[in-house]
């Protein structure tokens, strides 16, 4: 990302001179870049459409962030945004960068309770409200479909072990009782723990109309929160007042896993193409791959 | 040459480095280098032949799309044949990568 552009960016934007000093990237998605931008005007985050279904993704996720902010749902302020593309060729927007504390993933944290509270908001909100409609009875098979491809978009082999465990995902799908605004993505890092103890969420990219039990099996059982699943867990029931049945829960594992997997492999075509080319990227795209799909293939066995 | 590049990395680069960002690329680049050390040939082909022989007449032109096929009917001669072999390629990749999953985790591997 070039610093003079985006400088001449945020100055057109402000109406005043603004110097970018620093642009550190982070590895955020298979649709698009994170760049971390200290500036005259703030620290600031650059989320960046990559090649692909990014741009569209991207616009997506925009309009989330703006329906849900005024819907008072606290999320990352964005400041400005490129919809067109018009100065790097892909569409990008900028949020606010608070001041981030450390957060560790001790569910029993204030950190952790706030932002189970904040999920849990988040799930009774009417989807239509700020999502494009969707057919709840085939919401979860559309998630399915869309990390399929997602999986499949950057070619490469067949993996035999993830299209077996993709039939298992359709075969065992529960009802989806009620649908919620989904986040997709909600671990600890996922949000913005301020010096002042405020919780932001943001990072909406997977946000969809789906099942909330996704976004607690997530928060459960992703590489962070694995250690401490069980907590994990027991707080978003204690918070929901549900019990998740043991079947569902397997399921809603096997699924995050499957997207995780689906994702991940794709960051190994980012990397062999060149667009990329971080020990982080490789690394996620072959060890934590591996990894996820070893994890997925467990549960569909038992299952 | 991969066992130099993570000593070197290791010993003469990394106690130089303070930048938190830097560090942790620097240890992700150790478990790099000493996973490709480790690696040997590319196993594919062999991967693919095991396949196909266990497979027999119901391999096709693409191999891995016959074994997505033999995967998806449980009653498939070769299924639990086909199913062990892929799990064993996999479990194969998720031992020689665990140095690598350290090294993401800011573990400095060793060896």
């Amino acid at each position: 990302m070039d610093e003079h552009r985006l400088a001449e960016f945020f100055s057109s934007q402000s109406g005043e001179p603004v110097e970018v000093r620093s642009i550190r990237r982070r590895n955020s998605g298979p649709s698009r870049d994170t760049y971390l931008v200290d500036s005259s005007v703030g620290d600031l985050v650059v989320r960046a459409a990559i090649e692909g279904p990014g741009a569209m993704w991207i616009i997506e996720e925009l309009e989330l962030m703006r329906s849900l902010s005024d819907a008072g749902v606290p999320v990352a302020t964005v400041r400005w945004s490129d919809p067109r593309g018009d100065v790097f060729g892909l569409p990008f927007f900028v949020e606010d960068r608070l001041d981030v504390a450390a957060v560790d993933d001790d569910p029993g944290s204030d950190a952790a309770a706030t932002f189970v509270q904040r999920l849990s908001q988040l799930h009774k909100l009417k989807p239509e409200a700020h999502l494009p409609a969707a057919d709840s009875a085939q919401a979860t098979a559309t998630q399915i479909e869309r990390w399929r491809s997602v999986g499949k978009s950057t070619g490469g082999s067949r993996v035999p072990l993830l299209d077996a465990a993709e039939m298992w995902l359709h075969k065992h799908m529960p009802l989806t009782k009620r649908a919620s605004v989904v986040h997709g993505h909600p671990d600890l890092r996922s949000n913005l723990v301020s010096s002042s103890g405020a919780v932001v969420l943001t990072d909406w990219q997977h946000a969809h109309v789906g099942d909330a039990v996704e976004d607690w099996s997530y928060l459960a059982n992703h590489d962070d929160g694995l250690a401490r699943s069980r907590e994990w867990r027991a707080l978003a029931e204690r918070e929901t007042g549900t019990r998740f049945s043991a079947d569902e829960w397997s399921f809603w594992q096997a699924f995050n896993l499957f997207k995780t997997a689906c994702i991940n492999r794709t960051y190994l075509g980012q990397f062999e193409s060149g667009t990329n080319r971080s020990p982080e990227l490789l690394i996620a795209g072959t060890a934590t791959y591996h990894s996820a799909l070893r994890r997925l293939i467990d549960i569909v066995q038992r299952g | 040459m991969w066992a130099s590049v993570a000593d070197t990395l290791r010993t003469t680069v990394l106690p130089h480095v303070t930048d938190p960002e830097a560090r942790t690329a620097a240890i992700q680049l150790i478990g790099m280098a000493i996973y490709a050390g480790r690696r040997g040939n590319n196993p594919q082909r062999r991967r693919l032949d095991e396949l196909s022989m266990a497979l027999g007449a119901s391999a096709g032109q693409d191999v891995l799309r016959s074994c997505s096929a033999v995967l998806g009917d449980p009653y498939h001669r070769v299924h639990g044949r086909i199913r062990e072999i892929l799990e064993s390629q996999l479990d194969e990749d998720v031992e020689n990568e665990v140095v690598l999953l350290k090294a993401l985790g800011g573990q400095l591997p060793n060896g």
